[in-house]
Order: C-alpha cells, then sequence, then structure tokens
C-alpha cells in the first residue's frame, strides 16, 4: 500500500506566503501572552493548589463562593477532569513554605465541605473521603528558579543543536534549522496560550509537563530538518549543475513519503494520548500535535526556505559595486555543498 | 544465517537478560494481586498470615527488583527541604541585641530576592551595619575551631556549619524515617543545600512535617544494670501473662499488618536466623571484651531459670521440648519475644524488623508502659547491615535518664588513629558537659554508655577510664563511613541543622492508580494503532519493524528496571514518544529500500542501499532526540526527569532495535523465503 506517487511541489517557490503565515501565528502568540498573561502551573508560579473530586458536579461559583464566605479572596478555581465534578482550587496564601501551606489547603478543605452540604467529596474510586486527590505547596523561590530553569533548558537545547549541524552540515543549515526549532516551540506555544483562553478546560497552563513536551517538539523538528538536508546534500552530489531550488524541491519531494508517514503515525499516538490519556497528559499531547504538525511545516518552510534564501543572497552579492577585493574572495561563488 | 550468528547470538543475550530483568517486575505484580484478594474479615485475615509468610519474602525480593513507580503513579509524599542558613546563623549567635537584629532583618530581605550564598551576604551587612558601630562577629559567635577568633575565621566556621548542615539533616531525617518504618522511602541530597525525601504510600502532611522538622535530641545514656532489667521483664511478663493476644500470636492480629511477622517470630521453627554478634555493634576498643560479661548476665536476666519459671519447671516434667516451650511461652510472653532474637555467644539481643515492631507496640501499651517507664528505657540501635533480607536491630536497656544531653558537645571529628590506623572519633565538650561527664565516667568505668539520637543508639562504647578533659576518644569502630557517621551524629547535637520545607506535594494513592489505569491503556492503544498501521502499509517491513518495537519497549523497560529508574506518567508518555521515533527509522529505511526498488535494483541491493544510505538521518534524528533528553534531565524536575529518563533509555535501544534486528530479520527472511519479503 502507498498514499504518494512521485510528486513535484513546488515547495521553495511558494515559501513567502508562509514566512507571512508563520510570522503571523508567532506574533499573535507573543501578542497573547503580553496583554492577557501567561497562565503558571503550580510548579512554576508557586503557591497552594488543592485537587477535590466532587461526587456530583459542582459549579466553578459555588466553589469560588464557599472559598469567599471562608474568607479565601482571589482563589484560582477551575474544573479538572473529564466532568464537573473535578476542581482544582489555587491560592496564594501557604507561599511561604508548606507548614503555611498545609494551612491554607485545610483552610479551603474546611471552606469546601461545609459549603456544599449536599455534595460529598470523594476519592478517585468514588469512595466518600474529605481529603484532597492531590495538593502541592511550592515556595515562591522554587517557581521563579524553574521558570528560570525552563528557559534556560530550551536555550541551551538549541546551542546545542546549533553546533552539533554546524558540524554536521554548513553553518547556514544549522542556523535555518535552529530558527525553525524556535519558530516551532514559538508556535507551538502561541497555539497553547491562545486554546488555554478560550478553553480553560484543556488546562494549557505553563509546568513542567510542558516543557517536556517544548524540548520533545524540538527533538522531533531537528529530525525532521536534518532528513530532508541530509537529503539535500546527497542530491547536490547526484545532480551536479541544477539550481539550489530544483535540488531542494527534490529533495523535499523525495522525502514528502517519509515525512507524512512519520507525522501521521506520531500525530495518531498522540491523539490517541490526548483523548484517553488523562488530564497530566492532556496539555503534553495538545502541545506535541501542534509540534508535529508545525515541525513538520517549518522543516520545510523555514528550516530549508531560510538556508535556500541565505545561499541565494550570497550568491548576488559579488555583483555589488563597493566589495572590496578582500571581500571579493570571501564571498565568491559558493560551491554547492551542504 | 552465517554471517549474522554473532549478531543473532548477541540480539538473543540481550532479549534473554531483558527477560531476566523484568521477571522479578512481573512476580511482583502477580503477588501483589494474589494479597490483594485478601479481604478484611477475619478469616482473611488467617489466610493473609499464611500467604505472607510463604510470599512474603518472595513478594518482598520482587519488589526491589523490580520496576519502580514514580510517585505520581503510586501516590504519595514529596518534600523538597533546604537548609535554612539564617537560622542557622541566628541559632549560632551566643547573644542577640539590637543591632545583630538588624543585620538578620538586612539579609532576610537580601535573601528572598537573591541566589547568593547566605553567609558572605550576611558578614557584608554585618560589615555595614555593626562593625560601624564597634562590633566585631567575635562579639556575637564563637567557635572552637575559629582558633584566635578573628572574623575571617569565624566566618569560615560559620560556612563550616552551614555546608555540613545538609549532611546532619540528612542522618537526622533518614534515622526518624528509618524508625517510622516506611516502605521504600528515599533521600536525596540536591545540589549543596537541598534534600529530596519521598514517601510513597503516605498521606498525611501534618505528621510528615513533624517527622522532618522537629529539633534532634542526642543524649548519652547509661546501659542498664542487669539485674534490675531483670526485675523490669518479670513485672512486664507478669503482666502480660495470660494475655492471649501475645501468647497466640499466630491466630491473632493485634497490631495489624505486622502480625504475619510477629508469627514467625514467635514459632520456634522459624525463628530468623541472627547476625554474628562478635562482627558488629560493638562500637568502643574494648566493647567486645566488656560485652561478654554483660551479656551473660542479659542472658541470665532473661532465662527462664528465675524464681517464677522455677516453681513451674516441676510442671513441664515429663513435657515434650515443644510443650515446655509453650509453657514457657505462657509463663513470659514478653521475654520470649526477646528471647528469639537473643544472640548464644554475647546475649546481645537482636530483633527483625517485624520483631521490632511488634516490641515497641507492647512496650508503647500505656498499661505496660507504666511498669517500666520510671526507671528504665528500652530503644533499638540504627539497622545493622548484618540483616540479610530483614534489618536487624539491636535492642537495648538503658536508663530511664540521659547523663547528658548532646547540646554540651562543641565539637566532633572522624580521623584514623596513628598508631593502629583504624578509624576513630574524637569529640570535645563545654565546661559545664566537662564536668558532668568527668563524673560520669569515673563513676561507671568498665560500663557501656549509648550515645542516643532521637531515640535511636548510634553506638555503646565502654568507658576505659575516667575522662576528666572532655575530650573523648571513640575507637573500635568498623569503617571510616560508619566512623563519618557517628560525627555528624555528634554533631547533630550540637549543632542545629535547620531545614525548611520548600516544595511539597501529596498525591492521593486513587490519584495515582487512575492515571496508571488511563496512561496504561491509553499507551497500549497508541500502540496498536502504529502497530496496525505499519502492518497495512509495510506488510513484511510493517511485521519486522512491529516485532522490532516490541523487542525495543522490552529493553527499555528492562534497563529500568536494573539501573532502578522511576517510571512516572511523563516517564510512559516517554514511550509513546520512542515508538515514534523507532518507527520513524523504519520508515525512513523502508521508503528509501521502495525508492531504490523503483529504479529497478534488485531486492537485496535495494535493501542494502536503503539501510546503508538511511543510516545517516536516522542516527542524527537519534542523537538530537537524546540530547534533548539529556538536557531536560539537566533541567527538568520530579516527574519530568523520568520522561527524559525514557527518552534516552528509548532512543538508544532503539538504534539497535530499529537498524540492527531488523536487518537480521531481513537476512534471515532473505535466505529462507526472500518471496515473502515485501515493502508495501
Amino acid at each position: 500500500m502507498r498514499f504518494f506517487r512521485k510528486t513535484q511541489i513546488d515547495f521553495i517557490g511558494k515559501r513567502r506566503i508562509w514566512y507571512y503565515v508563520s510570522t503571523f501565528v508567532t506574533m499573535a502568540g507573543i501578542v497573547w501572552a503580553l496583554f492577557r498573561g501567561i497562565e503558571y502551573g503550580i510548579d512554576f508560579a508557586g503557591g497552594t493548589e488543592v485537587q477535590l473530586q466532587f461526587q456530583k458536579n459542582a459549579s466553578i461559583e459555588d466553589v469560588r463562593g464557599a472559598l469567599d464566605r471562608a474568607g479565601i479572596h482571589g482563589a484560582e478555581v477551575k474544573y479538572y477532569g473529564a466532568d464537573q465534578s473535578g476542581v482544582l482550587i489555587r491560592v496564594r496564601e501557604g507561599a511561604q513554605g508548606a507548614q503555611a501551606g498545609s494551612e491554607a489547603t485545610k483552610k479551603v478543605m474546611d471552606a469546601v465541605v461545609q459549603g456544599f452540604p449536599n455534595n460529598h467529596l470523594v476519592t478517585k474510586d468514588g469512595i466518600p473521603k474529605n481529603e484532597p486527590i492531590q495538593e502541592q505547596h511550592i515556595g515562591p523561590k522554587i517557581g521563579a528558579e524553574q521558570r528560570v530553569n525552563a528557559i534556560l533548558a530550551v536555550t541551551f537545547t538549541c546551542i546545542v543543536i546549533l553546533i552539533y549541524l554546524a558540524f554536521r552540515f554548513r553553518f547556514v543549515y544549522g542556523l535555518g534549522a535552529v530558527i525553525a526549532i524556535v519558530h516551532d516551540v514559538l508556535v507551538a506555544f502561541a497555539f497553547a496560550v491562545i486554546c488555554n483562553g478560550i478553553w480553560p478546560w484543556l488546562n494549557l497552563e505553563m509546568n513542567s509537563t510542558m516543557l517536556a513536551a517544548f524540548l520533545t517538539i524540538v527533538g522531533f523538528s531537528v529530525n525532521d530538518t536534518v532528513i530532508i538536508f541530509d537529503r539535500i546534500r546527497e542530491d547536490q552530489r547526484k545532480y551536479k549543475g541544477q539550481s539550489l531550488k530544483d535540488i531542494m524541491n527534490r529533495a523535499i519531494n523525495e522525502t514528502l513519503p517519509r515525512t507524512i508517514i512519520t507525522s501521521g503515525t506520531v500525530f495518531l499516538t498522540l491523539l490517541v494520548l490526548f483523548i484517553w490519556g488523562g488530564e497530566v497528559l492532556r496539555g503534553f499531547a495538545f502541545t506535541m500535535l501542534i509540534g508535529v504538525i508545525t515541525g513538520t511545516y517549518s522543516s520545510i518552510f523555514v528550516a530549508s526556505a531560510i538556508a535556500f534564501d541565505w545561499l541565494e543572497r550570497d550568491k548576488t552579492k559579488p555583483s555589488r559595486v563597493s566589495v572590496g577585493p578582500a571581500k571579493q574572495t570571501a564571498t565568491k561563488r559558493v560551491p554547492a555543498t551542504v | 544465517m552465517k554471517k549474522n550468528r554473532s549478531k543473532i547470538i548477541i540480539i538473543l543475550l540481550f532479549i534473554v537478560g531483558a527477560v531476566y530483568a523484568l521477571y522479578p517486575t512481573y512476580k511482583s505484580q502477580t503477588l501483589k494481586s494474589e494479597e490483594d484478594r485478601f479481604g478484611n474479615t477475619s478469616q482473611d485475615s488467617v489466610k493473609r498470615v499464611k500467604w505472607e509468610n510463604a510470599n512474603g519474602q518472595d513478594l518482598k525480593d520482587a519488589s526491589a527488583k523490580a520496576i519502580k513507580l514514580g510517585l505520581d503513579l503510586r501516590g504519595g509524599i514529596y518534600v523538597t527541604m533546604e537548609v535554612d542558613v539564617l537560622k542557622f546563623i541566628d541559632e549560632q549567635a551566643l547573644q542577640k541585641d539590637d543591632i545583630f537584629q538588624q543585620v538578620m532583618d538586612a539579609t532576610e530581605k537580601d535573601e528572598a530576592t537573591s541566589e547568593n550564598p547566605i553567609v558572605p551576604m550576611f558578614v557584608q551587612h554585618f560589615d555595614q551595619l555593626a562593625r560601624p558601630k564597634g562590633k566585631s562577629l567575635a562579639n556575637y559567635f564563637y567557635f572552637a575551631e575559629a582558633g584566635n577568633g578573628d572574623d575571617a575565621a569565624i566566618q569560615a566556621a560559620l560556612q563550616k556549619g552551614a555546608d555540613e548542615a545538609v549532611d546532619r539533616a540528612i542522618e537526622i531525617i533518614r534515622n526518624r524515617i528509618d524508625q517510622f518504618g516506611l516502605t521504600e522511602p528515599t533521600i536525596q541530597k540536591e545540589g549543596t543545600r537541598r534534600i529530596i525525601i519521598e514517601l510513597p504510600g503516605v498521606g498525611d502532611p501534618t505528621q510528615v512535617h513533624q517527622l522532618l522538622q522537629g529539633t534532634a535530641q542526642l543524649e548519652f545514656r547509661l546501659l542498664k544494670d542487669p539485674q534490675i532489667v531483670k526485675n523490669v521483664l518479670d513485672r512486664i511478663d507478669q503482666h502480660l501473662r495470660g494475655d492471649t493476644t501475645l501468647t497466640n500470636v499466630a491466630t491473632a492480629d493485634t497490631s495489624k499488618a505486622d502480625t504475619t511477622k510477629a508469627t514467625a517470630a514467635a514459632a520456634p521453627d522459624t525463628a530468623k536466623a541472627l547476625p554474628d554478634t562478635s562482627k558488629k555493634a560493638a562500637t568502643s576498643k574494648e566493647a567486645t571484651a566488656s560485652k561478654k560479661d554483660t551479656s551473660s548476665k542479659q542472658t541470665a536476666a532473661l532465662s527462664p531459670a528465675d524464681s517464677a519459671a522455677r516453681a513451674d519447671s516441676i510442671a513441664e516434667i515429663g513435657m515434650s521440648q515443644q510443650q515446655k516451650y509453650a509453657h514457657f511461652v505462657k509463663l513470659h510472653p514478653f521475654t520470649s519475644i526477646l528471647m528469639k532474637g537473643a544472640s548464644q555467644q554475647s546475649g546481645d539481643i537482636f530483633a527483625t524488623e517485624s520483631d521490632r515492631r511488634l516490641i515497641k507496640s507492647i512496650l508503647d501499651r500505656p498499661d505496660v508502659k507504666r511498669l517500666y517507664s520510671d526507671e528504665m528505657a528500652f530503644m533499638f540501635s540504627r539497622p545493622l547491615p548484618a540483616g540479610k533480607n530483614e534489618n536487624v536491630y539491636q535492642l537495648y536497656f538503658l536508663n530511664g535518664q540521659p547523663e547528658l544531653t548532646g547540646k554540651v558537645i562543641t565539637d566532633a571529628q572522624a580521623d584514623v588513629d596513628q598508631s593502629s590506623g583504624r578509624p576513630e572519633v574524637n569529640m570535645q565538650m563545654d565546661d559545664e558537659g566537662t564536668r558532668v561527664w568527668r563524673r560520669v565516667t569515673h563513676a561507671n568505668i568498665t560500663k557501656q554508655i549509648a550515645i542516643v539520637l532521637d531515640s535511636v543508639v548510634y553506638s555503646a562504647p565502654r568507658v576505659d577510664g575516667e575522662i576528666p578533659s572532655g575530650n573523648s576518644q571513640i575507637t573500635g569502630i568498623g569503617d571510616m563511613t560508619e566512623a563519618n557517621l557517628l560525627k555528624i551524629v555528634l554533631k547533630a547535637g550540637a549543632l542545629p541543622a535547620p531545614v525548611k520545607i520548600i516544595q511539597e506535594s501529596v498525591i492521593g494513592p486513587s490519584l495515582g492508580a487512575d492515571s496508571i489505569s488511563k496512561g496504561t491503556s491509553s499507551i497500549i492503544w497508541s500502540f496498536l494503532v502504529v502497530m496496525i498501521f505499519m502492518l497495512i502499509y509495510y506488510v513484511t517491513g510493517g511485521a519486522v519493524a512491529d516485532l522490532a518495537v516490541l523487542i525495543n519497549l522490552l529493553f527499555t523497560m528492562a534497563i529500568l528496571a536494573t539501573f532502578g529508574a522511576t517510571l512516572t506518567l511523563p516517564g510512559m508518555a516517554g514511550l509513546v514518544l520512542t515508538v515514534g521515533i523507532a518507527v520513524d527509522a523504519n520508515v525512513l529505511i523502508y521508503e528509501r529500500i521502495r525508492e531504490e526498488l523503483s529504479l529497478g535494483k534488485s531486492l537485496k541491493l535495494a535493501m542494502d542501499d536503503g539501510y546503508r544510505r538511511a543510516f545517516a538521518p536516522i542516527f542524527d534524528g537519534h542523537l538530537t532526540a537524546f540530547f534533548s533528553g539529556v538536557i531536560l534531565y539537566a533541567f527538568g524536575t520530579g516527574t519530568v526527569q523520568g520522561f527524559a529518563v525514557t527518552l534516552m533509555i528509548g532512543v538508544s535501544a532503539s538504534l539497535f532495535t530499529a537498524i540492527i534486528i531488523t536487518r537480521v530479520l531481513f537476512d534471515i527472511l532473505m535466505e529462507r523465503n526472500p518471496e515473502i519479503i515485501k515493502f508495501g
């Protein structure tokens, strides 16, 4: 069985439209984050988080009301789980330490138990018990530290990959790949923050599982890019004298079946995780789903396209008048190897 | 076949090894589910006792080698603690005036926003605020090791005390957790100031706070005179006589789950083998010698030949050995439990983990406590390494009141004795301590004094002679590790190790179970989807790739089990991704083979070229995925590290399974039935 006959799509020729699309999506994410803020998970934000399971559905307003009556104001309350019986409550109180944290939990528990005389709290197996399913207390220092670590991790990964690819291919290609990675992370980030704003039940807050998703996207995207680059290099040897555009298009078309099959299978597995994997993995699976799409897309329209534009610009440089002799040699026709 | 022989042998060896490594996981799973079948009825609890006698040890062994599940999957408490250097400085200050308080406040303000080390920060504020007012560090601190007492030396001493605080805190916490008998706790040092503690199966955070945070109590207690020990034990025996729950432990269910083990202990034929005492437990140089005479006395105290027993010994005539024993047990319900672990040579009393719990539960009963608490204390040693499967503890009979508390210790060092080359520990005391210590040692030459931290005996050296100076030397220590431990313990009494909890997660067991079932089922479904797709799309190639993926999963799990790595819920997601990467490798190869075939090459040549040309991109892809795993491990925490671990292992295994194993499989097919090889 096969889905594809030989394709001959002019990917490189259409790159400019996609530059605009990519820029638009990443900017949208950044603008959204700037104006609406990023919702951090408890491990990045610090504070106390209590996860409760009601026997019957409970409304967010009622929970908030019960907390307000008990003097806990400004708590963040949202649904957590398949239906509206699971609730996540987050308070800034108790951010100072665990001792204060468990007191905050106790206060929240008392408030909820009193506020819902007709709705029991239960465990995940449905046994009535006035205990949280999960509680977390995270000092503000740890939260800040983990946010910094997350950014460091992504940055560091990009640098390592840039170095590795600069060794394996020419520097321009490494640069193209890294720009593609940054693009993918930003696109996934954009989708996560915007979708989280529109559908809060998706629980796409920034936390350490999300960090794992971003770094996995990085790995996936590089993998895709490297496979195309590898084929470009091979085709350059095979079809000497052809234009770079033709060679790149050919390489992308040749690897297209593999690209679609792999991305398709990974997409399917992630879809299963997204639907049935439960609350903890949902954010991860969602972000990865976006990442798989953008990773595949960016290896063609970002990584290859930027490398192409860069090399083409280098070629046109010698025609400029004011270039001195030293520069002349430096910018002389770039050999068509990757 | 021939050219691949060595490869095939290696592959088969790996598979056998992997199955071997995973067998304990399978076994512990089956045993656990068997155990869970028992209900809560009394009939069931008898069955459970029997079952645990037969299988308890197997279950324990298997669990030790099984894949460990993260707290997010089993439920429990995860705590990160940090040494509170500021509090440490505060507690070290001998006097606290307004100037000192100002300095402390300024440092505290800085600490909240800065990551810089705190001792230099404190000194800097001190220089700015206190020094202009004519104060120096020596006005507030005194350290024996700081010598001339200039500020640099005091700063160094403060820094050293703060740096070592983590080790002290870890030992104090480990000691308490051991006493608590929690299952599989892990205590790890992270960086220089942090401690990570995982307590599976614990649900109450307030209990844990008490466990982790109280101040440590170090004491010196004299070992009790054997005659008094005997009297006390007699009293307890008399009191407990006729208590059927004890004499008939086999059927009773007094101490919940512990009953099983207690049963084993109470039945003479199942008494556990105890360690050779002459080897361990003695810390004092001459302790072995001294132990021998105390021991004979202790045994005497415990022997059935006391007055109460003699009266009944007539009744024992004509009884079988078994009956005699049963009779003795009836008369001495408590002593007979202790006797189980009495060493034949030294008479020291040892107890296995379960016996210890049983003995403790008896001693903690208020009616029993009344009988001894005025004059005597029962305390156990820390777990002795001699225990083969279960931890073994030595039981000490100690004075009810400590002679001294650890507050008088000013310093302690672990050293190697110059002449003998054996490890030793030196400790120094302050003036008041020296005075008391001199009196105590003078009055108790040849007796043993126990060093007790939070009710656990760390060592019980014998007094060789009066110690007038406060400088004591403890010798006869097994090795340097033990000497260091003793040093840490002695210092724990002197220096506080203030720690604060900076992060805590409490995961309910029902959430863990829910995550396991959701995670497992979604992962199995996603695997099935991929495998069926591969089979349809690449036919034979798909089947071979599927087999390789299964072997990859087998290897990944086996490596997880072998290295004791932890499987978390994100780790499960890592498995899914690994499968994606492994399948991608085969997709690359197969697409390449299809291309080569379409060029009109023979199947064999196409396969050779396909494998060769696909290798570079596969390798690059795997390597970059591995890189992101490494970085994620370095920067991530807790459960996310679990993801990084499975990703790294899975990707490494995939290079082997997706390339080498599939190739060998194709070669075998090629030789036998090349006609069935199809790539769709």
